[in-house]
């Protein structure tokens, strides 16, 4: 046990010497948890580090784990890396490192979850309200003229980026008089997929009349399809949701879900390393002048509609699954499942 | 003694689901009187002292305290009103020190705005309520630090700092030694003639007698007698408490056959090396004082205690005991010294405490036969005499004594060879003691073997065949019954 | 002389405890329906019945094992693995039976896991399972890295979303696990040494009981539940999902506790059990047919746990 120990020990030392004393331009980035969504970012990473010729260091805790967060974060700066991009499960536990790791002449920029209190330089992700906005146009432009009542499944009542697309989408159907929100505010599940569709059925059944459901989290949508299939209610009721796996992708085929948002996790990991790659070698307020004022990289959003839907869809550009697949391919982010 | 009336209540009356625990009861005490309150368990002791200490309320009656009426809502507002009570469990905190302990819940303040604990005043106070029980220690000790004895007496000065005028103490000499006993005897006294007044509820009569001022009896929630001291006749007492002549009756000799039971060499954590054989039909007292390692043997012989060697033979076979399950699967029952900790699941009805043993033999197949099960139960209540309204009653709702009987109606009903009985008369009334000790002979004569742990020496010496005596987990001596008394049994306990 | 006859009076008195938490849940189903009649709707009906089953299901396991002295937190999380690696097994070429008998037996173990470490190395209950609770979720996001397992075959979701006869088939498998627990807890030996385990560990084994395996039994009987619950769920969603579950730990015991099982061991009813997870399913439903907003949901949830628990204890000392 002692050796093995030993052992472990001498070669993080080495690893954290070779890292170093190498002249190479090492950036790291830290994602929020295992899931598909950070393997896209990761893909992204290693896309730029290609492109650029740079080291970069991707690292994603198990689960949501701000502590492990940290930590990695904190050893990121003890081998003295050049630049760090996080996506912060807590965005204000994490200020104090982002303030250490400035202090040390590490640029720090955030992806996806942005931490406006810290001294992070820039934010490279969604913006969840103008997101939000586009699902509340689309929504509205489905419904049509005839509008009519709307629920909404989130996964967090608290979060800010459930907040954000919920008050983004409030004022994206505002142009539209006769959508009504019947739930107040959401229906919450707390991030359970089983307590989401329960939810979803219960919606449909406490109003029978319902003609549009706004799935706040990834699961939302999907979930939400599974309630409106059993209860036989496909096309009466209408699903906008978020996010493009290959669940929400094969039930937009079906007609089920009727378009969705799409996030470009891809884009936020290639622009992080991008931004810091600029940051080590131009400097750091040579790259900041080229930014927008509001040091807010907004990444932007894909709407994938369902063929049916398609020409329904007015207010803003949407891609069907086709075109969706094309741009992928483009970006050479592989297809998987559907 | 003055004749001034402190305490008087009257017709008190008071009913539990099932039971009708006190009806129209009288009780008056004096000042600077030591009154002492007996009766079976049972008999509505303690929720005549509980309805005073305002812990129940009376259903109907009154209570008239220094010539007012009062009804204590609650323990506090009852030590408010100057009424006390010291329990058998104590309400010390074990890691503060005596004077925190005393004046806890009735701090000394000090300063105008921010009331903070004057200790100083509490520690000054604290030693001199010490000096005047006579319990000369440094207010600043721990309680856990203390005897049992000692955290008693810190008690009593708990209850003399509330300015109490009446304190009631529930069997107070049970934890202490001889010594012990006449300390507190003394320091009852002394509160005597400060003027407090003490109600003394106590099994042992022969202390009764030794400083009560007056007797009060209760039986079955009624006033069945009073006596005064000086008329010293314990056995009107008994006829009293148990409404019948109880006579403890030397045992029924029974035939005595061949050994069932043989221990060699079995040691464990805290015996070496005991030998000992036990045959059908005898009664084995292990006398010894406490800590000696009694309660250790039979432990180890039971398979509760791991054992380190030692070998048992049951008629002659050799057996191996690793748990209770086998000592129980070969026919060997123990009644523990503890009945609330050790024989009795207290949330439990009285019909599944006493079949809980006999269960797997019963019904082999795991299923439970309810008929079969209710009538057994049934049988021991009603052949032990267990007082209980239906055979549904939890446990915890039964007097010490008809617990007791439970206890050792569970190993009875098993039909076991050998029956161990570890303190089985503990802190239970005289009537149900007579009972248990009846049992015993009959249970003897039947043939079982019985090995009976007592620190009663009279009890082991009126039901033993044979007694061994041990000391500092040995054997130190064995006596056959006509050969044994008090004397040489405690000449080898203290070797 | 005691007569078996009267006492059999007092014997139905005593321990129908039920009967209180049947009428809350009589009278709450009541008052939902004259607000919004379609509480009565087949289709809600149906909603209920397959929340019932979850909750339910779990709550029979936290039962016996609090019945028996402990507690297992670890059930949430084992529902989230077992359904992830009933998927990922069928997904591998598995038959629907061998996978499900699988997934039956590694929750199985589990429970063997936890009751060993309880009894032998005599970790708190609540820290073994609480290991558990975090290992098992951490172990299922490993399995699937977040994507959910999809493409299971369509025969297995019949035990999620099927019904015979109207009556969804979760509700079939609880009715059967929870006649068995009845069975077991109310008829048997084994279940009388389970509630004096429970009730006082050191007088049931003095009394001839294995505490120990009595003990070990509870934390199988309860990871096996929280196995076929994780299968059921798995089904219902179609996927192998590790975001599933979670504080259902919680509920479980919410829903024991409202039907009077006593969290200090000893004392508790499958029947009283089955009520709770009832009562805990129509709240849920019945605050989002009364269109009650979110924000209150787990405030109402809350109360209603502190006002069961008080009025049993309520109860109890009245009793005396």
């Amino acid at each position: 046990m002692k050796k093995l120990l030993l052992i472990i020990l001498l070669c993080s030392f080495a690893l954290f010497f070779s890292i170093s004393y190498s002249k190479e331009i090492h950036v790291a980035v830290i994602g929020k948890s295992v899931h598909p969504y950070w393997a896209e970012v990761e893909l992204g990473v290693k896309k730029a580090a290609q492109d650029l010729g740079v080291k970069a260091t991707f690292f994603v805790p198990q689960k949501e784990d701000i502590p492990a967060q940290i930590a990695q974060m904190e050893s990121f700066i003890a081998m003295g890396v050049n630049g760090i991009a996080v996506a912060p499960s807590d965005p204000t536990a994490i200020a104090p490192t982002i303030e250490k790791a400035m202090a040390k002449g590490i640029p720090v920029i955030t992806l996806d979850t942005d931490a406006p209190q810290s001294k992070r330089l820039v934010y490279i992700g969604t913006d969840n309200y103008s997101a939000g906005k586009i699902a509340g146009q689309v929504m509205s432009d489905l419904l049509g003229l005839k509008g009519g009542k709307v629920a909404i499944g989130t996964g967090s009542l608290t979060a800010m980026n459930s907040l954000e697309r919920m008050r983004g989408f409030m004022d994206g159907i505002a142009g539209n008089k006769r959508i009504t929100v019947v739930t107040k505010p959401a229906l919450c599940d707390f991030e359970d997929t089983g307590r989401a569709v329960t939810l979803a059925e219960q919606a449909l059944l406490t109003y029978p009349d319902l003609r549009g459901f706004f799935g706040v989290y990834a699961f939302n949508g999907p979930a939400a399809a599974k309630a409106i299939k059993s209860a036989g209610k496909v096309g009466q009721v209408l699903i906008v949701c978020f996010d493009t796996t290959p669940e929400h992708m094969q039930l937009i085929k079906e007609g089920v879900i009727s378009a969705t948002v799409g996030q470009r996790p891809y884009m936020m990991g290639y622009k992080s390393v991008e931004v810091l790659f600029k940051m080590a070698t131009k400097g750091v307020d040579t790259t900041l002048k080229e930014l927008p004022a509001n040091r807010i990289i907004d990444t932007g959003v894909d709407v994938v509609a369902a063929d049916k839907y398609i020409k329904s869809i007015k207010s803003v550009p949407a891609l069907t699954v086709e075109q969706y697949r094309k741009r992928l391919n483009e970006l050479g982010i592989p297809v998987q499942g559907w | 003694m003055g004749q001034e009336l402190i305490l008087k209540m009257e017709k008190i009356s008071k009913a539990f689901p099932g039971v009708q625990a006190l009806s129209k009861v009288d009780l008056e005490v004096y000042k600077g009187e030591i009154l002492a309150l007996v009766g079976e368990n049972g008999a509505g002791k303690s929720t005549l002292m509980k309805i005073l200490t305002g812990v129940y309320t009376k259903d109907e009656g009154k209570i008239i305290f220094k010539g007012k009426e009062i009804e204590p809502k609650n323990p506090h507002h009852a030590q408010q009103l100057g009424i006390s009570m010291i329990y058998q469990e104590f309400n010390l905190v074990p890691n503060l020190d005596i004077a925190t302990n005393i004046f806890l819940g009735n701090e000394p303040k000090r300063g105008k705005f921010l009331k903070v604990f004057d200790i100083k005043k509490a520690f000054k106070e604290s030693e001199k309520l010490l000096e005047m029980i006579g319990l000369n220690i440094s207010p600043d000790i721990l309680i856990k630090d203390l005897t049992i004895a000692q955290q008693q007496m810190v008690e009593i000065a708990k209850a003399l700092a509330l300015k109490s005028e009446l304190i009631i103490m529930d069997e107070p000499t049970s934890a202490l030694a001889g010594k012990e006993v006449a300390k507190l005897f003394e320091i009852m006294k002394r509160l005597k003639n400060e003027g407090i007044s003490i109600i003394f509820i106590t099994h042992r009569l022969e202390e009764v007698f030794q400083i009560a001022d007056r007797i009060v009896v209760l039986r079955d929630g009624q006033r069945v007698g009073e006596l005064t001291c000086e008329e010293n006749k314990i056995d009107e007492v008994i006829k009293l408490m148990v409404g019948r002549d109880v006579r403890v009756s030397p045992r029924i000799e029974s035939k005595v056959d061949n050994v069932i039971l043989e221990v060699k060499n079995l040691s464990s954590h805290a015996i070496k090396n005991i030998n000992f054989s036990l045959r059908k039909g005898e009664v084995l007292g292990i006398a010894g004082l406490v800590g000696s390692g009694r309660t250790e043997i039979v432990r180890a012989l039971f398979g509760a205690d791991p054992k380190i060697s030692g070998e048992i033979y049951i008629d002659g076979q050799k057996v191996e005991i690793k748990s209770p399950k086998d000592a129980v699967q070969l026919g060997i029952g123990l009644v523990p010294e503890d009945r609330k900790l050790q024989g009795l699941i207290l949330s439990m009805a009285l019909h599944e405490n006493l079949s809980l043993p006999s269960l797997p033999s019963m019904f082999s197949n795991g299923i439970i036969n309810f008929k079969r099960e209710y009538k057994l139960v049934e049988d021991f209540v009603n052949r032990l005499r267990i007082r209980t309204p239906h055979i549904f009653q939890v446990v915890n709702n039964l007097s010490g004594g008809n617990q007791q009987k439970v206890v050792v109606a569970k190993w009875l009903a098993l039909k076991p060879k050998v029956l161990i009985l570890d303190e089985p008369t503990r802190g239970i009334d005289v009537g149900a003691k007579a009972e248990i000790h009846n049992l015993i002979s009959e249970l003897a004569k039947e043939g079982i073997g019985i090995i009976l742990i007592s620190s009663e020496l009279p009890e082991i010496l009126a039901l033993s065949d044979r007694i061994i005596i041990i000391s500092k987990g040995k054997i130190t001596g064995e006596l056959r019954r006509e050969e044994a008394n008090q004397e040489k049994i405690m000449q080898y306990a203290i070797i | 002389m005691i007569k078996i006859k009267n006492a059999k009076v007092l014997r139905k008195g005593i321990y129908f405890r039920e009967l209180n938490i049947l009428l809350a849940l009589i009278i709450l189903s009541f008052g939902i329906t004259i607000i919004n009649p379609r509480f009565l709707s087949s289709f809600n009906l149906q909603i209920i019945a397959r929340q019932v089953a979850i909750f339910g299901l779990l709550a029979i396991g936290e039962t016996l094992v609090i019945i028996g002295g402990g507690i297992d937190l670890s059930v949430g999380s084992l529902v989230a693995l077992t359904g992830v690696l009933v998927a990922l097994f069928m997904k591998n070429g598995l038959s629907i039976t061998i996978s499900i008998l699988i997934v039956l037996l590694i929750s199985s173990l589990v429970g063997l896991w936890h009751g060993l470490f309880v009894t032998k190395l005599k970790v708190p209950p609540f820290i073994i399972t609480l290991g558990t609770l975090t290992a098992a979720r951490g172990l299922a996001s490993v399995i699937t890295k977040g994507w959910p397992i999809i493409g299971l075959p369509e025969r297995f979701f019949f035990i999620g979303q099927g019904d015979i006869f109207g009556i969804p088939f979760p509700l079939i498998i609880l009715i059967l696990f929870a006649f068995i627990a009845f069975f077991i807890t109310k008829y048997t030996v084994l279940g009388r040494q389970l509630y004096a385990t429970g009730g006082n560990i050191e007088a049931a084994r003095l009394s001839g009981i294995d505490v120990d395996k009595r003990r070990i039994f509870t934390y199988v009987s309860s990871s096996f539940l929280a196995g076929i619950t994780g299968i059921i769920i798995a089904s219902r969603l179609s996927q192998g999902q590790a975001g599933v579950g979670g504080g259902y730990e919680l509920s479980a015991i919410a829903a024991a506790v409202i039907g009077g099982t006593s969290l200090s061991g000893g004392e508790g009813t499958i029947l009283g059990t089955l009520i709770g997870a009832a009562i805990m399913s129509v709240i849920y439903n019945g605050l989002i047919l009364l269109e009650i907003s979110s924000y209150w949901h787990d405030v109402v949830m809350g109360l209603v746990i502190v006002t069961a628990v008080t009025l049993d204890i309520w109860r109890k000392r009245k009793r005396i």
